[in-house]
């Protein structure tokens, strides 16, 4: 500000007096400094502007224009998921105190306590979902393309760190599943052999663990260890392979006796227990192999057992209450001791899955599916 | 016949000055942040530069993603203040500061709901 070196006003004393002093003081012609207040503040109201204006546009979008899935709470500190046609929840994962499912063309992660859940896949047009893996630390899942000819994308979502990585794969590749760091699928070679090619999170590096024309999906993970479908030829019964991560050994696992024309179904593994069924014209039996102990029991039979499940502490499968056509979920430690009521679903369930004390179970009254999780009676 | 007079409107003063000031430097910050907030989304996962030219750069380096992103908006600032007697300058200003600012929010939003 220009200022200038003026007299200052008549002080008033007598004539003859001291001179007064020269001194700076304000050109009365010039205006004042504007300082800096206003202009700071003005522009910290068109700041605060901008960020209201933001702030509604997500608002407005995440109300209109996301989807996100239907969750309620059960009754116990439950909760259920409820989709209709075109977004029914499938295909749910148990691992402790978190779910990972599938609803039309997202994948999604509840955790379960808080029931905090977030989609954290959504599939392209042209791509086919395959259900979500989940362990303590990763989800994985598969969009493979419709028509066979582009690579298929495995994702990777790290859950502590809330990252997701995309990896392009063979085209052939099927239901990838998480144990550790290692994600194994299902794939065909170039040459047509089918495989079971792996990916090491830890160093990106991918491989092939297992080759053959006789292996064959599902290929499932336990703790430590990931294991693969074996389909001899005609007439032989089908083995499960499992391979100890931590010594890179194989154990086969015969699930059936040659000739006995059983069906295995419903395999599964749950911490250290392979578990499968096997069905005849009878009726059905759930076996367990114990991986530790190589030791093989009958943890269920009956005329109706149905969708069998393991986290390696507990088997709970699905099965007919008493002579009624009304459906209850058993229960039975893998320690031993009897089988027990674990709960009664409305409907039948088409789906089992067992973790961390919980139970969870999908049901379709025809016009709405519901995943429920409760809680196993203690 | 007298031709009407074509308005010219006062240059911009002290006050106008000043906040243009204050303006283009919060501008070059919400330029940082949504660089920074850009780049956090890609990294997770969930986001992917819709802009051709930094989708290039991106897949370059960071570094080159950065300084394109500084240099153009930095240097957008650098002329408007040397443009800073018209008051058009300061409506620049004052539309592009607030749009930076709506899409930073919009972004740290984003970001937190993933």
């Amino acid at each position: 500000m220009p200022q200038e070196l003026t007299s200052a006003e008549p002080s008033g004393e007598p004539a003859g007096g001291a001179q007064p002093d020269l001194q700076y003081s304000a050109s009365p012609e010039t205006p004042p400094s504007p300082g800096w207040r206003w202009p700071l503040l003005w522009a910290l109201l068109v700041l605060v502007a901008g960020v209201v204006l933001g702030t509604v546009v997500f608002a407005a979008e995440q109300y209109y224009f996301v989807w996100e899935p239907d969750v309620t709470s059960l009754p116990g500190d439950g909760r259920r998921v409820a989709g209709s046609a075109g977004q029914r929840p499938t295909a749910p994962v148990l691992v402790g105190d978190r779910l990972a499912w599938s609803q039309g063309g997202y994948t999604c992660l509840m955790e379960l306590p808080s029931g905090d859940t977030k989609v954290i896949g959504a599939a392209s047009g042209g791509t086919d979902l395959w259900p979500p893996a989940l362990d303590a630390h990763s989800v994985t899942w598969l969009e493979s393309d419709k028509n066979g000819v582009d690579p298929a994308d495995l994702w990777v979502y790290d859950i502590g760190r809330g990252r997701r990585v995309v990896y392009q794969i063979g085209v052939g590749a099927a239901g990838p599943v998480v144990a550790g760091d290692l994600i194994a699928w299902p794939d065909v070679s170039g040459s047509g052999v089918q495989m079971i090619a792996a990916l090491d999170l830890a160093t990106e590096r991918r491989s092939v663990i297992a080759t053959g024309d006789e292996i064959s999906a599902p290929v499932i993970a336990g703790e430590d260890s990931v294991g693969w479908l074996v389909q001899p030829g005609a007439g032989r019964a089908p083995s499960f392979v499992v391979r100890d991560l931590r010594t890179m050994t194989d154990t086969t696992v015969p699930l059936a006796a040659n000739g006995s024309g059983l069906t295995v179904t419903d395999i599964h593994m749950g911490g250290r227990t392979l578990l499968w069924a096997l069905q005849s014209s009878t009726g059905t039996r759930v076996m367990a192999f114990d991986l530790d102990t190589h030791a093989t029991n009958v943890v269920a039979q009956g005329a109706v057992v149905q969708s069998p499940a393991t986290d390696g502490t507990v088997v709970i499968w699905a099965a007919r209450d008493g002579s009624s056509d009304a459906c209850v979920v058993m229960m039975r430690s893998l320690k031993g001791g009897q089988a027990s009521i674990a709960a009664r679903p409305q409907i039948w369930p088409s789906s089992l899955a067992v973790s961390g004390g919980r139970l969870a179970w999908v049901i379709n009254d025809g016009t709405w599916t519901y995943l429920d999780v409760v809680k196993l009676p203690s | 016949m007298k031709l009407p007079r074509r308005y010219v409107p006062p240059p911009l003063g002290a006050f106008g000055q000043r906040l243009l000031l204050v303006l283009l430097v919060e501008l070059c910050l919400l330029n940082v942040a949504d660089f920074a907030l850009t780049r956090y989304a890609m990294w997770l996962g969930f986001a992917t530069e819709s802009n051709g030219v930094m989708d290039f750069l991106f897949k370059q380096s960071d570094v080159a993603a950065a300084l394109f992103k500084f240099t153009v908006v930095t240097g957008g600032a650098v002329a408007l203040w040397f443009l800073r007697r018209y008051r058009a300058a300061l409506l620049a200003g004052v539309l592009l500061t607030a749009v930076f600012a709506a899409v930073v929010a919009y972004q740290a939003l984003w970001v937190r709901s993933l």
